[in-house]
């Protein structure tokens, strides 16, 4: 009986020892052959899509599919150019307001049916329509007769004309630089109408139809989600894969482990294993890195006490210790003290607040709060998102501010920062959508996006008109960034935001996987991956 | 259902030493934190973090994923798994006691009802029952005990009832009825006292259950809310880190069972030792 | 008989009853705004206004329960507002990954329990006894979630046999269930040879027995044939209670391994704020619970005819 103690001790000392970092999958990292076409991609995530209708969609994961599924108008190259995609060629109007564009002749959906530029239309009013909530609609409400029809005036947006089954025209309601971005977003993705009608918007979610690379073959909630190869895909050649096979139910551990047995051919590195993975010589041919144009921010609600007090929340900025939270996310990006990501075209240099507690606690004081307050902080409730959580609560625990911490889902977090009154304090991360300082500041923190994303509530007459100054402001013209520029600054003096870090993201691949890149705007194009074996 | 004991006393003496010196530790250990680490559980102590440490050195089991040090955080754990599990049990057991004297007592329809509930509650698994409670209300170190104790009581319940069927019958019970005195005098100065020795022995299962239960609800993230150091919340803190860092996960899962042992140990050593029969 | 069937089923309907009695206080009394739980915090102002219409929640409560329990008879358990799914689908998917759990894990810690139990109170000598009763204290009080990261640890990790967690599909009895089915089964398995050793040992030592052994009865015939049998009727009853303890270790297990079942839907229903699908599944388990309840209970009552006089 001792003995059998004695051993059992013993085992589980031994067993308490961390265990030695597994190779990656064997096979040759690159090579000089050509393309190939054949094979599985799999891929693993532990939720479903939230969204496959691209009306709906606005996440990485909803988006990465939607482009295997769809196409839009232009699309954007290996960086911010804007290229050809369902439309040949287009001209935009000497007073900025008139595009046309003439569409390519040889598309047609993955049923068969051939597009036209009624497709065009018909998914764009989709899109606006009031009962799909898209998040998206607010990006066209720039068409003419955008207003009119989201209010039922009108059965039709007057500003989208079809003079030509391969033509499509649009009218603005003034300069829009960023239009031709906004027709590269997965928003302004051709969907069938067919299909749509058939199934209804709420159930065309899960029997999506477009003109894109991949059909959606197989989804079982929870399991698997398999898209294979659209044989009538209007590029030739493309995609080089048989098809696209997610797991569903698949952990981030869970996949690093699969990634490890070659069960699965891309994998985010756990958080974990990130120091020995980057410094382990096997991994490293195998390393895609990802730069994104990315903040992640501390939001605080300006319409609810105390955060209604720039006193307040300028000491929030002064008490986040931000290089901690960079050393927990292991050194991955860069310390954000401002709004802009520094890559962003048009970011420039911004003071922001230096780690200061006792400042802090002076700009407390000044607001009638140096005993402290209680406030809750709502964040994603994955432990990695926990991590950054714990550590600000923390460090406002030393500036007297008591913060709840409630971590809920993903879903239910975006939801719940758009209703008024409800959230105080909130964890999220932007990731721009175009490269333009619009996206960020107008999106977030205009005053007019209360509804949508500017969930801090954050109001400011004199950044508003900057802003809107700015915005049809052609992407040249020295004042655009100069007018973004001032109004970012206002804003980080208001400081609706403590903007935390810049992210970057690393994932490994199998070394059969060639031509996955990583796009700094959007999930990877799928369709130019192949399998060398 | 009937507890058994252990077969003989003096096999029980064994038993119920052992886990008073495992809970003894462990209230010590709760009790002494303070002195015992010189961190504060809650505190990064790293100066930078570069994933986390093991034991050895200024920290005797390492630091944790936040840079936390862990044996502070074990210890003051400890604190919250006691207050906790007692809070818990102290509500199970009043509630049940109560419910158990009064369906034992008056029988009949009261009976009837009040077993029926009983069945209620029991029937439902409490696990999810809690959650649907998480989902309601806010988790705090009062209401999780509250939540714990409101399902946890039936068994206090149904021992004390099968108790009290057995003692109404007495001949002093008897007595006193006879005698016009009123219920609940009976109830109080008769019967009471007859249940207890049953009750002590539940009350020391029950600590058990109620510290398996709340580590369970911490694991899942409904128990009480970070960063109050808590058992089970360490664990799945710290679990997708396992293969880097086991101790993290061993741990406080130790700690878990070591205390559950040790209630369990004093349960069931007490069984025999208490009956009186 | 008949008298018996009639009265346990009657006390499972009003049990029903009772359980959608307490879902209902709390999923539509407790909360501030009912509309707004049961919408989701996303919901306009139109869409509340047409719940509060639709649920009636501005009529007296009586009415409102009872057009839910109509509503649960239909099998309408609302929608997930999450997926906008219908409650009941999203419970049908999740179902088969729960049954095969819990049913693996209940048949293999109960035979091997059986097993343990039957054989070591043959042999009850101190030592053993100490043994059996120690080892199944100890095992008890193993926290399920922190056995389970062990088994992932050593089985997963560090000796590469088993996978990770995730679910194999279907009804697959492939090496996914194995880890999951071992750690729920473990707990099983220590309840049930503590309780068969002390039964079946208790039944052994019995007169009866012994004088069956005294007028030359064969040992073999004595263990499988009288003292299980006498033994069997107590299993059974804890077989009953033991489905709610099962059910709340199911949700341990399916969150460790990321099992793909009722359990860990619940949990993630929850954190999603959804109302409407973490009332509907744990409504739906403690239907199944007391189903799973009335089945032992007649079973036991067909066993030991005595019972049907309680």
């Amino acid at each position: 009986m001792r003995r059998l103690a004695w051993l059992l001790a013993l085992g589980a000392l031994a067993a308490a020892c961390a265990v030695p970092l597994d190779p990656p999958p064997s096979g040759a990292p690159a090579g000089d052959e050509p393309p190939r076409s054949g094979g599985v991609l799999r891929l693993g995530d532990a939720e479903d899509p939230r969204y496959l209708d691209p009306a709906r969609g606005y996440d990485v994961v909803s988006w990465s599919f939607e482009q295997m599924l769809f196409n839009t108008l232009v699309e954007y190259d290996q960086g911010t150019n804007i290229v050809p995609g369902l439309a040949e060629t287009w001209t935009t109007s000497p007073d900025g307001r008139h595009l046309s564009f003439r569409l390519r002749h040889d598309v047609v959906f993955s049923t068969g049916r051939p597009f036209t530029a009624a497709d065009v239309k018909f998914s764009l009013e989709r899109l606006l329509k009031p009962s799909i909530h898209s998040q998206g609609a607010e990006f066209f409400h720039g068409l003419e007769g955008a207003t009119d029809y989201i209010a039922g005036a009108a059965k039709e947006v007057r500003g989208i004309r079809v003079p030509a089954p391969d033509r499509v025209e649009f009218d603005l309601i003034g300069i829009d630089p960023l239009f031709l971005h906004k027709l590269a977003m997965p928003f302004a993705a051709v969907v069938d109408r067919e299909a749509v009608e058939r199934f209804g918007d709420d159930d065309f979610n899960a029997h999506p139809v477009g003109t894109g690379a991949f059909v959606l073959q197989e989804w079982v909630y929870g399991q698997r989600l398999r898209l294979a190869r659209n044989p009538r895909y209007f590029r030739a050649g493309r995609p080089y894969l048989d098809a696209v096979e997610a797991t569903i139910g698949v952990s981030p551990q869970l996949a690093w482990l699969k990634y490890q047995r070659g069960e699965l051919d891309v994998a985010t590195i756990p958080p974990a294993e990130y120091h020995r993975v980057l410094a382990d010589p096997r991994y490293r041919p195998l390393l895609i890195s990802r730069t994104t144009l990315r903040t992640n921010y501390l939001g605080l609600n300006c319409e609810v006490a105390p955060f209604d007090r720039v006193a307040v929340r300028q000491a929030m900025n002064l008490a986040i210790n931000k290089q901690r939270l960079l050393e927990l996310a292991d050194g991955q990006g860069a310390i954000a003290n401002s709004i802009l990501p520094p890559d962003m075209p048009g970011a420039g240099p911004v003071a922001g607040y230096p780690h200061d507690p006792e400042a802090a606690r002076l700009k407390l004081g000044e607001a009638g709060l140096a005993d402290g307050f209680e406030t809750t902080l709502w964040a994603y409730r994955d432990p990695e998102a926990l991590r950054p959580a714990q550590s600000i609560q923390e460090d406002l625990h030393l500036i007297g501010v008591t913060v709840n911490l409630k971590p809920v889902d993903f879903p239910a977090l975006i939801e719940a920062v758009r209703h008024p009154g409800t959230v105080s304090l909130f964890l999220l991360g932007w990731e721009a959508d175009f490269p333009d300082p619009s996206n960020f500041l107008t999106v977030l923190l205009h005053s007019r996006s209360r509804d949508t994303n500017n969930n801090t509530f954050y109001a400011n007459p004199e950044v508003d008109h900057l802003l809107d100054e700015a915005e049809p402001l052609l992407v040249d013209d020295p004042r655009r960034f100069r007018l973004f520029h001032e109004a970012e600054v206002l804003v980080m003096r208001d400081a609706p935001w403590v903007p935390l870090l810049h992210p970057a993201g690393s994932a490994v691949r199998h070394p059969r996987v060639r031509d996955l890149e990583l796009h700094p705007l959007r999930p990877s194009r799928v369709e130019g991956v192949w399998l060398a074996w | 259902m009937a507890l058994t004991g252990l077969g003989s006393a003096r096999r029980s003496r064994r038993f119920l030493a052992a886990g008073v010196v495992l809970v003894g530790a462990l209230t010590l250990v709760a009790l002494a934190a303070p002195w015992l680490t010189a961190y504060d559980p809650d505190a990064i102590v790293v100066a930078v973090y570069r994933g986390p440490l093991g034991p050895g050195g200024a920290h005797p089991l390492g630091t944790d994923t936040l840079g936390r040090d862990v044996w502070a955080r074990l210890a003051y754990g400890a604190r919250t798994s006691l207050f906790v599990g007692a809070l818990a049990m102290a509500i199970s057991l009043l509630i049940g006691t109560a419910v158990g004297l009064v369906a034992g007592y008056f029988g009949g329809l009261v009976d009837a009802a009040l077993m029926w509930v009983v069945d209620l509650v029991l029937t439902m698994p409490s696990l999810l029952l809690l959650i649907v409670l998480a989902t309601i209300l806010p988790p705090s170190i009062l209401t999780i005990p509250l939540v714990i104790g409101i399902i946890g009581w039936t068994t206090f319940a149904r021992t004390v009832r099968g108790e009290v069927l057995t003692l109404r019958e007495r001949d002093y019970v008897q007595a006193a009825r006879a005698l016009g005195a009123a219920n609940a005098r009976i109830i109080v100065r008769h019967l009471l006292p007859g249940v207890l020795p049953g009750v002590v022995v539940l009350a020391a299962l029950g600590m058990s259950g109620a510290i398996v239960v709340d580590a369970g609800l911490s694991y899942l993230g409904l128990g009480v809310p970070l960063p109050t150091p808590s058992w089970g919340r360490m664990v799945s803190d710290s679990q997708t880190y396992i293969a880097v860092a086991p101790w993290l996960v061993f741990a406080p899962g130790l700690s878990i069972a070591l205390a559950v042992v040790g209630f369990n140990l004093i349960g069931h050593g007490l069984i025999d030792l208490v009956e009186r029969r | 008989m008949t008298g018996y069937v009639v009265r346990r089923v009657l006390r499972a309907i009003t049990t029903l009853l009772g359980t959608t009695l307490i879902i209902f206080v709390l999923v539509r009394v407790v909360p501030a705004d009912p509309a707004v739980s049961i919408a989701g915090p996303k919901a306009d102002p139109e869409t509340l206004a047409m719940i509060r219409k639709d649920l009636g929640l501005d009529d007296p409560l009586v009415v409102q329960y009872g057009r839910y329990l109509g509503r649960l008879a239909r099998g309408d358990f609302g929608r997930s507002y999450m997926s906008g799914r219908r409650v009941a689908e999203v419970i049908a998917d999740r179902l088969p990954a729960t049954a095969l759990l819990a049913t693996t894990s209940l048949a293999l810690g109960f035979l091997a329990g059986l097993v343990v139990g039957i054989v070591t109170a043959a042999r009850r000598g101190s030592a053993i006894d100490v043994a059996v009763l120690l080892g199944t204290l100890v095992g008890l009080s193993i926290p399920t979630f922190w056995l389970g990261n062990i088994l992932i640890y050593e089985f997963s990790y560090r000796l590469h046999l088993l996978p990770l967690g995730g679910y194999g599909g279907d009804w697959r009895l492939d090496s996914h269930l194995l880890l999951p089915a071992a750690t729920l089964g473990i707990g099983e398995f220590f309840f049930y040879a503590r309780f068969v050793h002390t039964n079946v040992g208790g039944t052994l030592a019995s007169d009866y027995i012994r004088t069956a052994r005294a007028k030359g009865v064969p040992p073999g015939r004595l263990y499988f044939m009288h003292a299980l049998r006498n033994a069997l009727i107590p299993i059974v009853t804890l077989l009953g209670l033991d489905i709610a303890a099962l059910m709340s270790g199911v949700v341990l297990t399916e969150t460790v391994f990321n099992w793909p079942g009722l359990g860990r839907l619940a949990v993630q229903a929850v954190f999603s704020l959804d109302v409407p699908l973490v009332s509907g599944t744990v409504l739906f388990s403690a239907v199944l619970v007391l189903f799973a309840n009335l089945v032992v209970d007649l079973l036991y009552g067909v066993i030991d005819p005595r019972v049907q006089r309680g």
